[in-house]
């Protein structure tokens, strides 16, 4: 597992968002789940940083939680998104598909020459 | 927006953390419990699902840290916890704290009381428009450095000379007799010109102002009202404009009411406000209208963007032309003295009270010195402690932020303590208070005065904490946790108390200094002959007004005849009359004039000024002013048309030296050749006219049948009759002559003299309270570091005496360590006080600044404070059982 990437924390909270918006009312674990999944498992979600992530989003009021059953009967608690989180996660998408394509830009091979 | 609304749910993460803790164990548990379920659906073993799980998972409680980081505000929270902390070790001691929090609440009590004067006084803006415009002109010259008047006709020039004013108002005090209420009262006025409040910038409440034709001689029968006047005497009537109101029997017209928030302050000498503002109504025509009659003050306001440098010089200059082109008016040195309004009013308090904040604010270090070392003390029984934390990880800096916080929440609550005694200490003060600083009236608390007691308290709890702080965070630890470092290596932080005590004995000497030297000088102002008897000496002041008294002779009638009543009074053995008393206090009485010789002829300009005293011939034998040459006013003067005058020492031995003043033949005020001349009679001894504290000055005396006066007549009487008894039969019997007269200001000469004492007397018992204060601090300081001291040798004096030490011995050597310390700060004292003390100089009588028997006495008083504190914690060591001693270890 030593070999995986830690998630850094500004994208952490964007994904959590997208995830939230994928999926609709989700837990923790499943949000974790549902990261490492995503990314091809290059990805670790370390806790130590998700849950304060979540409670950091929640203080923010872009998602909101309660508690719920899990499908295998567990109780969970379920965070989902709120209108502004909805909202922010339309901005910062925005905003990370232009820091990526400006990045991309520089570093695509070739083109500054042409 | 969200960062605030993260901020405020971070803020009530503060509280029920428990729950909230709860709540996230539990989720954690769910977030565990939900992995194992998936790893056991993939196949897992129960154990090794667990396992997996777990290790997945990571640390949780370092995620419970993470989580609860995050949800509270990590600094408020340990913030919280040093303050609880603190308030736990302030409550184990309760004997170090109350010492500790008493010292310091009577600091910063002193310096909050002293800092709501000083901002009233000193820093609050007067309540004008664009105060800081304003100015006063007074025409003085090298003879008359401090002038406070002007002449009509002067200002007259000045308004179209300079270009610098703005305004120029001119005012003088007025008390009209009103007998709207029954018998006839005193009112308080001003007479202004009609620009006086556009000066200002204020306008009336209610009607309206003067207008230019009723400034005018004849016109000026209308009146405006003070806003409490209106409320007392008119039941806050607004039909009150435009009734008539008898002033003085002549009627007036209400025109207006000023507002409630118009202040007029330190308009009138009096110390009391003005109740009607009459309309200046200046008569030229008037032979005392003269432009040398200087009975008139100037406010003005200076264009926008003018200096007060330029104005100075503008003014000068202009006074200079003036003195060129009535050289018969003015010396050629004439001038103008132009000040802030705020200077001319409260200049000559300023010293005083920076004086006495400046002596709060060294009680306040001294306090924070002694707990300061009481502090020390506490630190250094804390050593293991912090020794054991700083082991476990703790860093430097949480720890002297403990300490700190420790030493910060005693000071908030000595502020609180002391913010409580100024609270109730100000109104006592200001009782106290000379009634000259009518500003005071305005001291109360604001804002802006919690403000700066927070400040002191914060700087207070900083300054007491950082030594102790920094003292115990630094050291060896693992030598504090080894518990030996207790006994005879004091040596160490020996020097921090060391400095501690002679700082303190450094600041009381300087304090003790300038009270002393502020005693002595009360002392010897008291001691000063005031040129007559004050004992048993009464005094009255009455004013005869109505048409019926424009003609002198009725008012000489009824002077004469209320003065053959007084003397009817039993147990009154004299009185007579003056037109101005001695002792210039609370109506600043005084009463100037040219003193002209007939075979003298010398410009005008040239003429010297005499008090001037108009009385009648029992005024000498009722005051027991000694007559030393000549003879007195008697009855046939009175009676007889025949002018004479006497004159005090001064004016005989200032203005005849070497020749023989009696029988010659003087005029007071402008020299009149068709006017009679009035013959010296007789020498007598100088009064004291401006204070005990002031020079004696040239005096002249002339007879109130031969110059009658129509205005506030002084009557003295000495008698033993008891005070409240004698007011009231000497009231009757003055309005047993005339019913509608103003009878007024009844007080003992000795009142009157300690009135005229009171602002230096309360500066002098001030700065002795502090003084006292600082010393009484000081001797408990030295104490507490003395026996501290000993307490901390008690093994080595133990092995001393078994040794064979005699008590003596023990005694010198305890005694001296704290001497040395002691004289270090009585060194240093010394000094500072050698530079500081001439800063005193304004409010000393007589006394040096350096004067060398206050200093010495000082210095041996603080030497024996110094030296009982040292004696008795020493004395106590020499009893020590050297075996008791030895096992102390």
């Amino acid at each position: 597992m030593g070999d995986k990437k830690d998630v850094w924390q500004g994208t952490l909270a964007l994904m959590v968002l997208k995830t939230l918006q994928a999926l609709g009312p989700l837990h923790g674990y499943g949000i974790a789940r549902r990261i490492e999944q995503t990314s091809g498992d290059l990805l670790a979600v370390n806790y130590g940083t998700l849950y304060p992530a979540l409670l950091k989003l929640e203080q923010e009021g872009y998602i909101s939680s309660e508690w719920g059953t899990s499908d295998t009967n567990r109780k969970a608690k379920y965070y989902k998104l709120t209108r502004a989180g909805r909202k922010q996660l339309e901005k910062e998408a925005r905003e990370w598909e232009q820091t990526t394509e400006i990045l991309a830009r520089f570093l695509a091979p070739g083109k500054e020459s042409a | 927006m969200r960062k605030l609304r993260a901020g405020l749910l971070r803020l009530s993460g503060l509280f029920r953390k428990d729950k909230r803790d709860a709540e996230f164990s539990s989720e954690m548990e769910s977030h565990l419990q939900l992995h194992i379920d998936e790893n056991l659906r993939a196949g897992m073993s129960a154990l090794e699902a667990r396992r997996k799980a777990l290790i997945k998972l990571g640390g949780i409680e370092q995620t419970k840290v993470l989580v609860r980081e995050r949800r509270g505000l990590p600094m408020v929270e340990v913030l919280l916890q040093d303050l609880r902390f603190a308030g736990r070790t302030l409550r184990r001691n309760p004997g170090f704290t109350s010492v500790a929090v008493l010292t310091l609440a009577l600091g910063v009590g002193a310096n909050t009381a002293l800092f709501s004067v000083v901002k009233a006084v000193l820093l609050n803006s007067l309540p004008y428009r664009q105060p800081e415009r304003l100015i006063t002109l007074a025409r003085g010259d090298s003879q008359t450095p401090n002038p406070t008047n002007v002449s009509y006709g002067e200002t007259e020039d000045w308004k179209d000379r300079s270009r610098s004013l703005q305004q120029i108002a001119l005012y003088h005090g007025w008390t009209p007799s009103s007998s709207a209420s029954g018998a006839p009262e005193m009112v308080f006025g001003l007479r202004v010109t009609r620009n006086f409040f556009e000066t200002l910038g204020t306008s009336p409440y209610l009607g309206r102002e003067f207008l230019p034709d009723e400034d005018r001689p004849g016109r000026w029968h209308v009146v405006l009202l003070s806003y409490p006047y209106w409320i007392r005497g008119f039941g806050a009537d607004p039909n009150a404009v435009g009734q008539t109101v008898l002033l003085d029997q002549i009627s007036f017209r209400i025109i207006g009411v000023l507002p409630q928030s118009f202040e007029p302050l330190s308009f009138t000498d009096a110390g009391s406000p003005p109740d009607v503002w009459v309309p200046l109504g200046y008569d030229r025509s008037l032979p005392n209208a003269c432009r040398t009659c200087q009975h008139l003050r100037a406010v003005a306001r200076l264009k926008d963007g003018v200096s007060l440098g330029q104005v100075r010089a503008e003014m000068n200059s202009i006074a200079s032309q003036l003195a060129h082109e009535f050289p018969k008016d003015y010396p050629p040195d004439a001038a103008v003295l132009v000040l802030p309004l705020r200077e001319s009013w409260y200049g000559n308090i300023t010293a005083a009270l920076w004086l006495l904040f400046g002596a709060t604010a060294l009680v306040l270090l001294i306090a924070c010195a002694n707990v300061a070392n009481l502090l020390l003390t506490q630190a250094i029984k804390k050593r293991p402690e912090v020794a054991l934390r700083s082991a476990l990880g703790a860093s430097r800096f949480r720890i002297v932020r403990q300490l700190l916080t420790e030493s910060i929440l005693l000071s908030l609550i000595a502020a609180t303590g002391g913010v409580l005694l100024a609270f109730w200490g100000t109104p006592l003060l200001l009782k106290w208070a000379p009634a000259e600083v009518p500003v005071l009236k305005g001291v109360h608390f604001d804002l802006g005065i919690l403000l700066f007691t927070l400040g002191i308290a914060a700087a207070t709890g900083i300054l007491m904490g950082l030594v102790p702080a920094l003292a115990t965070a630094r050291g060896d630890h693992l030598e504090a946790l080894q518990q030996s470092s207790r006994a005879l290596r004091g040596a160490s932080r020996g020097w921090t108390r060391g400095f501690l005590v002679s700082s303190q004995v450094c600041l009381a000497f300087v304090l003790t200094v300038a009270s002393g030297l502020l005693l002595k000088s009360f002392v010897l102002v008291w001691r000063v002959n005031p040129g007559f008897n004050v004992q048993n000496l009464y005094e009255v002041n009455f004013s005869l007004s109505g048409p019926k008294y424009e003609n002198d002779k009725a008012v000489v009638r009824a002077q004469t005849e209320v003065l053959g009543h007084i003397r009817q009074i039993p147990g009154v053995e004299s009185a007579g009359l003056t037109s101005t008393p001695p002792i210039a206090g609370r109506f600043g009485s005084l009463d100037q004039s040219g003193f002209i010789v007939q075979d003298r002829r010398i410009p005008d300009s040239q003429v010297p000024s005499v008090d001037r005293y108009i009385v009648s011939p029992g005024y000498f034998p009722t005051m027991e002013i000694p007559l030393l040459r000549g003879r007195l006013f008697t009855e046939a003067d009175v009676a007889g048309s025949y002018q004479v005058a006497i004159i005090g020492e001064m004016t005989a031995r200032q203005f005849f030296p070497g020749e023989n003043p009696l029988g010659k033949r003087i005029q007071l005020g402008a020299r009149e050749d068709d006017r009679p001349w009035a013959e010296i009679i007789g020498i007598v001894g100088d009064v004291h006219q401006y204070g005990l504290d002031a020079p004696a000055t040239p005096q002249a005396y002339l007879l109130y049948s031969q110059f009658p006066f129509n205005y506030a007549t002084v009557l003295f009487a000495r008698s033993t009759v008891a005070p409240a008894a004698l007011t009231r039969a000497m009231d009757e019997q003055i309005r047993a002559v005339d019913k509608d007269t103003l009878v007024f200001n009844p007080a003992l000469m000795t009142e009157i003299l300690s009135h005229s004492l009171a602002q230096r007397g309360f500066t002098m018992a001030l700065l002795s309270a502090f003084g006292a204060l600082a010393l009484l601090l000081a001797a408990v300081g030295i104490y507490g570091v003395m026996s501290y001291m000993v307490a901390q040798r008690t093994g080595e004096i133990g092995i001393r005496m078994a040794l064979g030490a005699q008590r003596r011995d023990v005694l010198e050597l305890v005694s001296r360590d704290g001497m040395l310390r002691a004289g270090l700060g009585l060194l240093a004292g010394l000094l500072v006080s050698l530079a500081l003390t001439r800063v005193l100089t304004s409010q000393l009588f007589i006394v040096s600044a350096l004067d060398p028997t206050t200093f010495g006495g000082v210095l041996l008083l603080l030497a024996g404070v110094a030296f009982g504190a040292c004696y008795i914690p020493a004395q106590r060591a020499t009893r020590v059982d050297p075996m008791v001693a030895l096992r102390y270890e």
